[in-house]
């Protein structure tokens, strides 16, 4: 066990899938206030591997809140989801999602090597209170059944002498290494390998509590664990097994003369092994000696979407699109060398141009590897909501458009958190407070957020919407007036005062609530969404709500660009920010009255930027007929940038400028990156935004 | 002893490096730049590139000629001479490529003198009041051809 963090790892990262599943379905079961029997299965079976693999790290705490909470769900399986009474149901899914809160905070707590919560007792009242119950409703609780059958069936015959049941002659005594530990779990865990060659009916076991009762441990060090088996020819097929299982000292097979076959005995028997089949298949993932396919097989239904998946580090995706992105460069180098002009190569040029085609290719596989849905951030924020809406007794509901939009691992690791603030603010902020306020307002008592993803090409539009009270640009000036962000002497516009939420500094909730207002504004958002390389804009309207636009490129990496020439110097503008390129002629630029350019397009008037001015360049155009201009937009600036020529587009990878330049603020003119040319010469990426202000700010 | 270690020859040198090996010393490559001497710890020194074509950056300080493309890698590429204040080089064609921590510098060079191993005892602190940013020490050769500035490559990088 303590072999390393590589089964830690996959601890962690298979509680942490499990607790996702099983968050989406208590938060679907919620919504339609019942369990169905097949949420209670998978619950059961999710509760059951936490068990088992936690059990196998030796975090006791978590097993034994799994353990509970699977015995819970077991009488729920049993009797259906009817012996939970209404009036219980709200306290069943607060107990789930506290035990889910619980896993997740002691998971986390794993990770970061803190000791784990040793008391649990409290909440395990609390299970136990609602297990007793539900309980309650039906007093001749089933649950002891299973066992008394199966102990009815299968004698358990204290002696070392080989254990029979009816109908299961051919034996087999299976003994574990001494001291290997947890001896019950791993012949549970034998169990499950073996049920995935046999037809579960076709084998009994004993000890038959294996699987819940750990003092089972001592009789199988004393006695070995015995299985009993229909025919020989399972019996074969399970030996197999057997011997491949880790820890196994030996086995033995012993054949029973078959007694009368007893019918009434027997099939309480497969009864009893029922209940513990449903297990099978979780039981399989901390065994990992058993292939988990294989015991899928034992229950078709639960298939896992997860066998085909692998998890891969990022930073070995990080170093894979690097790569791709070299050869990608390299291969036009070679294939557009200087060396091959005029040459005539038939057969050259035939393989050259398959290259490309296996390289686009690789470069299109290395990007779709990164790529994840974001709706692991917006099943989160169901989450939040209904906390929310419980604690604040605010009815609100989320709405979820476009989850399944993929981007970029990085921005969905990274957006949760802004995201999440936004929400809370909708929430804490934006829904009105009663009801009532809400039906003056002529609105839906139940209010509404909305959280849509989308993908534009080039970017993921995130929204959040709400239809709450809306910014009141008053109280948002004055309280930035308080806190010195604005200057009582200025007027602002409304889109001004409403990126006065976005500084620093501000907090428009006079109390720190728990949800929002924790010391830190909304210029979290900010900088969170930045540091991604994108924009959030606000906009709003009393009465009506809010929304909040985050916008983020779909892929840092690469891009569709336009180069650019200015002197000596090549410049790649993204593609998506330009409106369209120009010719002028000298009558067509306007003087203003501060030596300014500007141009009248379509109706407006723009003004010009030239790049050779803005960046002192030694050479370029500058009569206005040489050079060509391109009409940007980004953002809430949209200007006409003069350079001297188009060289044309092309799609580039986004490179970083060395961390010592950045040092020095370019990025503050417009200096974003950089991008290796087909001729390995080096194209700056400029950003229209903040090239636009820098201009300004001269 | 460093008398001795001072005027050996380089072949010496080694020779008396081979004995003592108990000495702490530092093996430096010294390049020329602006007719000084300067020395940078050899084992910083990533690579030296020959005729690289660099892009102009800018907005940044004059000191820094533009970034190349190394195998994919942009690196930085000083102005020594202009970065220490004297006249700024008009050949752009030798660059020594050293790495500090995280970051890698080129630093432009008239041309690389030779690799030394030098004991730490002979390198000298800087006169009291030298108002000289990026030494961090001085050194006479022992071929007798000069006097070995040691670069404070630190110094280099951007503080705040």
């Amino acid at each position: 066990m303590g072999s390393g963090n590589e089964i830690l790892d996959m601890y962690i990262y298979e509680t942490g899938t499990l607790l996702e599943q099983l968050e989406t379905i208590v938060l679907e079961a919620e919504k339609a206030d019942t369990f169905s029997q097949e949420n209670v299965n998978e619950i059961f079976r999710i509760m059951h591997t936490i068990k088992g693999s936690s059990a196998m790290m030796e975090f006791d705490s978590l097993t034994t809140v799994a353990h509970r909470i699977e015995d819970m769900f077991f009488i729920i399986r049993e009797g259906t989801m009817d012996v939970v009474k209404e009036e219980d149901r709200p306290a069943l899914f607060d107990v789930v999602f506290q035990s889910i809160d619980f896993f997740r905070g002691e998971v986390e707590k794993v990770e970061s090597g803190e000791p784990l919560d040793k008391d649990i007792d409290s909440f395990m009242a609390n299970i136990n209170t609602l297990i007793s119950k539900i309980k309650g409703e039906e007093p001749a609780e089933p649950e002891p059944a299973p066992a008394a059958a199966a102990s009815a069936a299968s004698p358990a015959a204290p002696a070392p002498e080989p254990v029979s049941a009816a109908g299961f002659p051919f034996g087999l005594q299976v003994n574990f290494e001494e001291g290997c530990g947890m001896e019950s779990l791993r012949a549970f865990m034998l169990v499950t390998s073996v049920r995935d060659v046999c037809e579960e009916t076709d084998f009994t076991f004993d000890p038959p509590d294996v699987e819940t009762n750990s003092a089972t441990s001592e009789t199988i060090i004393e006695h070995g664990f015995h299985m009993m088996f229909r025919s020989a020819q399972a019996r074969e097929s399970a030996v197999a097994v057997i011997k491949s299982a880790g820890s196994v000292q030996g086995y033995q097979s012993y054949d029973c003369p078959a007694p009368e076959p007893e019918p009434s005995a027997a099939s309480p028997a497969a009864a009893a092994a029922q209940p513990v089949s449903n297990a099978a298949a979780p039981a399989a993932a901390p065994a990992k000696t058993a292939p988990a396919p294989a015991a899928a097989a034992a229950q078709q239904q639960q298939q896992h979407p997860k066998e085909t998946l692998i998890s891969v580090n990022l930073s070995k995706l990080d170093q894979l699109s690097a790569v791709v992105g070299e050869i990608v460069i390299t291969e036009s180098m070679v294939t557009s060398s200087p060396d091959l002009k005029g040459l005539n190569l038939d057969a050259f040029s035939k393989s050259a141009r398959q290259l490309r085609k296996l390289t686009d290719e690789l470069q299109d596989v290395s990007m779709s590897l990164r790529m994840v849905p974001v709706s692991s951030v917006f099943q989160k924020m169901t989450r939040i909501v209904r906390d929310m809406t419980k604690k604040l007794n605010r009815p609100c509901k989320l709405t979820l458009v476009g989850e399944n939009t993929e981007v970029d691992k990085t921005i969905v690791d990274n957006i949760g958190d802004p995201i999440m603030h936004m929400v809370r603010n909708s929430m804490d902020h934006g829904i009105e407070e009663t009801q009532e306020e809400r039906i003056a307002a002529g609105k839906d008592p139940v209010g509404e957020i909305l959280l849509s993803a989308r993908d534009t090409g080039s970017e993921v539009i995130i929204e959040i919407i709400d239809d709450g009270r809306g910014v009141n640009d008053e109280a948002v000036l004055a309280k930035a007036i308080r806190q010195g962000i604005a200057s009582p002497d200025v007027d602002y516009s409304h889109k001004e005062i409403l990126n006065f939420l976005l500084a620093p500094g501000f907090s428009t909730n006079t109390e720190v609530t728990e949800f929002s207002g924790r010391g830190v504004g909304m210029d979290v958002v900010k900088r969170g969404v930045e540091e991604l390389g994108g924009s959030v804009s606000i906009s709003s309207e009393l009465g009506k709500g809010m929304t909040t636009t985050i916008r983020i490129p779909l892929t840092m990496a690469i891009m569709d660009g336009m180069e650019v020439s200015v002197g000596n110097s090549i410049f790649t503008i993204p593609i998506n920010n330009i409106l369209s390129t120009m010719k002028l002629s000298r009558g067509d630029v306007i003087h203003d009255s501060s030596q300014g350019e500007i141009i009248k397009v379509q109706g407006n008037f723009y003004p010009i930027v030239r790049a050779r001015d803005l960046y002192q360049l030694q050479d370029g155009c500058t009569e206005v007929e040489d050079g060509v201009l391109l009409w940007l937009e980004a953002g809430d600036h949209s200007y006409c940038l003069f350079v001297d020529e188009l060289l044309g587009q092309q799609q580039v990878v986004v490179k970083q400028l060395p961390a010592y330049v950045n040092s020095f603020n370019v990025k503050s003119y417009g200096i974003n990156g950089c991008t290796l040319r087909s001729d390995g010469s080096i194209s700056i990426i400029l950003d229209v935004a903040s090239l636009y202000t820098a201009s300004r700010g001269k | 002893m460093s008398n001795e270690v001072m005027f050996a020859r380089e072949d010496e040198l080694e020779a008396l490096n081979v004995a003592d090996d108990g000495v702490d010393s530092q093996k430096y490559l010294i390049f020329m730049a602006a007719h000084l001497k300067l020395g940078v710890i050899a084992e910083d020194v990533v690579e030296i590139l020959n005729n690289q074509v660099i892009t102009y950056l800018p907005m940044v300080p004059d000191f820094i000629r533009g970034i190349i493309n190394m195998r994919g890698q942009m690196i930085p590429i000083l102005d020594i001479c202009s970065r220490m204040g004297l006249p700024s080089r008009e050949d752009d064609s030798l660059v020594v490529v050293i790495n500090l921590g995280d970051v890698q510098l080129g630093i432009l060079v008239d041309g690389v003198d030779q690799m030394l191993d030098i004991p730490k005892t002979n390198i000298h602190p800087l006169p009291a009041n030298s108002a000289q940013l990026l030494v961090s020490g001085m050194c006479s050769l022992p071929d007798g051809s000069g006097t070995m500035m040691v670069l404070d490559c630190e110094q280099l990088l951007p503080h705040d």
